[in-house]
């Protein structure tokens, strides 16, 4: 299965579960490939075989053969054994293997047209009350600042900072339409529904910066709805989310006014 | 054709020529000031700073700088800017926009101006100095939408005709599909009879012709007030001191599930 595991046309893979994603794409292309010149010989084969030309006649009756049974046979059954045997099994670990929470840092995520909000509940694991109707430029997620569980909160746009090695659990909701949360890199892409909180995990085994992108079509800036993910060790990443909390309030507006 | 009915069309064709050339006149202009602050008597909203890593280049553009949401705004003695002032009834006469557009420029990843006025029918430029992809997408409900992008510095559009606003609507929202708290107001009035408030929460509407009016106001966060009858003589300066005591329930609306057809 040396072919199975070549990633060369692949975006580099640094999480824990993407090996299994790639095995099941790799095999996939290659059953396809396979099937492609088999039946597209076949396919050349007949038309010059059984081209039109003076002194032949088409003839209707069925061939006897069952060579073309066994080969659709045999086609199905593979396609049993990849879903049953490759693609059964990873979704089962991405979507239901989910780590324990106290192992893995939860974030939330609300995404809007054409941003992607990050929410993390800080030192005392809560998450401090949002409400839309506190939405504003400088509160994308409506934050409730009074609320005693917000002040050790971080908000972030389009920056999603987290741990290397550890498990990251990310809750994704929507303020207005449909997106899909989809980072190539972490072999991640799960649709965020408006009113629904869909939960996706991940691990990464390195470090650096990727791009989050948008996988469903969601208004004219679709194309340009990117965000950055921000891999670190884990004493960069606590001293980051200590430096980051909510500042609030502001100061007075003398300083810098424009209208 | 009898000859009354000639004289009859003659006369309704002259009384239109009158009645068309009276309206294109313009209206007048006067000499008074209206003029005041507008105060918040309650605590200041709590707010965050807006977060302008969000994007590279807004964060390089703003780089050392705290941004706020203009809308939370509050200046130490109390006052606020960016509340939108107008005359919202007793003028009479129809006044032509003027041949000068309003404009809009997007500079740090801001709107500038934040809030402004226009008559209606006035032409709107929108020009991006940022060296950035910008995208205005206006979100009015009495007058056309429009919605397109500005990716290169120094791009300009000029909407004139049937594409700009043509009827009176306080106040229409201008956002920035790319940039998200990126935000702008615009009031469409029949009049050039407005002002936004500035620093030290000061508006000042000029060349007002004496009269009585009443004086509407709106603000981004605190909403409006009720209207305030206002008297002033040719010449003269009245004023008038808008207080905010609390929300009221005309604050802008919030963006969530907005749906438009664009252009």
């Amino acid at each position: 299965m040396l072919l199975a595991q070549s990633r060369f046309w692949l975006p580099p893979d640094i999480s824990t579960h993407g090996s299994s994603v790639d095995q099941l794409i790799n095999v996939t292309h290659w059953f396809m490939g396979v099937l492609f010149v088999g039946w597209g010989a076949f396919f050349v084969y007949c038309l010059v075989r059984f081209r039109a030309r003076p002194g032949h006649a088409a003839d209707p009756r069925p061939i006897p053969a069952k060579t073309s049974k066994y080969a659709e046979i045999g086609v199905a059954i593979f396609e049993a054994v990849l879903l049953i045997g490759f693609s059964m099994p990873a979704w089962a670990q991405v979507k239901y293997q989910f780590p324990a929470e106290d192992k893995a840092l939860t974030v939330r995520m609300t995404a809007e047209q054409f941003a992607w909000n990050f929410h993390y509940s800080g030192a005392d694991g809560v998450w401090g009350r949002t409400d839309p109707k506190l939405i504003d430029p400088g509160n994308p997620i409506g934050l409730d600042l009074a609320d005693p569980h917000s002040a050790d909160d971080v908000v972030t746009v389009n920056n999603l900072h987290i741990p290397v090695h550890q498990p990251i659990i990310v809750q994704l909701s929507s303020k207005d339409v449909i997106h899909s949360f989809w980072i190539p890199v972490l072999r991640v892409k799960q649709d965020v529904i408006p009113g629904m909180s869909i939960p996706v995990w991940f691990e990464a085994r390195e470090t650096g910066e990727y791009d989050i992108s948008c996988a469903q079509l969601c208004g004219n800036n679709h194309y340009k709805m990117r965000g950055r993910v921000m891999i670190k060790p884990a004493d960069e990443f606590a001293k980051w989310l200590e430096s980051e909390k909510v500042s609030r309030p502001l100061q007075p507006a003398d300083q810098e006014f424009e209208l | 054709m009898k000859r009354d009915t000639i004289r009859f069309l003659a006369a309704a064709t002259a009384g239109c020529w009158l009645a068309a050339a009276a309206a294109s006149a313009g209206g007048p202009m006067g000499t008074a000031t209206i003029k005041g602050t507008v105060q918040l008597k309650a605590p200041p909203a709590a707010a965050m700073a807006i977060k302008m890593d969000a994007d590279p280049f807004c964060n390089q553009v703003n780089a050392g700088k705290v941004v706020s949401p203009q809308g939370k705004m509050v200046f130490s003695d109390g006052t606020l800017p960016y509340a939108f002032v107008w005359i919202k009834s007793g003028i009479t006469g129809k006044y032509d926009p003027p041949a000068d557009p309003l404009v809009i420029n997007q500079e740090g990843c801001m709107y500038k101006p934040h809030v402004a006025g226009m008559v209606c029918g006035q032409s709107i430029l929108i020009k991006n100095s940022d060296d950035t992809n910008h995208n205005i997408h206006s979100q009015p409900k009495k007058n056309p939408v429009f919605n397109f992008s500005q990716p290169k510095k120094d791009m300009t559009r000029t909407l004139t005709g049937n594409d700009t606003f043509t009827r009176p609507e306080v106040m229409v929202k201008i956002k920035c599909d790319v940039h998200p708290w990126m935000s702008a107001y615009v009031g469409v009035v029949e009049h050039p009879f407005f002002a936004v408030s500035a620093q030290g929460g000061k508006y000042e509407i000029k060349n007002v012709p004496g009269g009585k009016y009443k004086l509407g106001i709106w603000h981004e966060e605190w909403g409006t007030l009720p209207d305030v009858e206002i008297e002033v003589a040719d010449g003269a300066t009245a004023e008038h001191v808008f207080a905010y005591e609390k929300k009221t329930a005309a604050a802008a609306p919030r963006e969530v599930g907005v749906q438009d057809l664009g252009r």
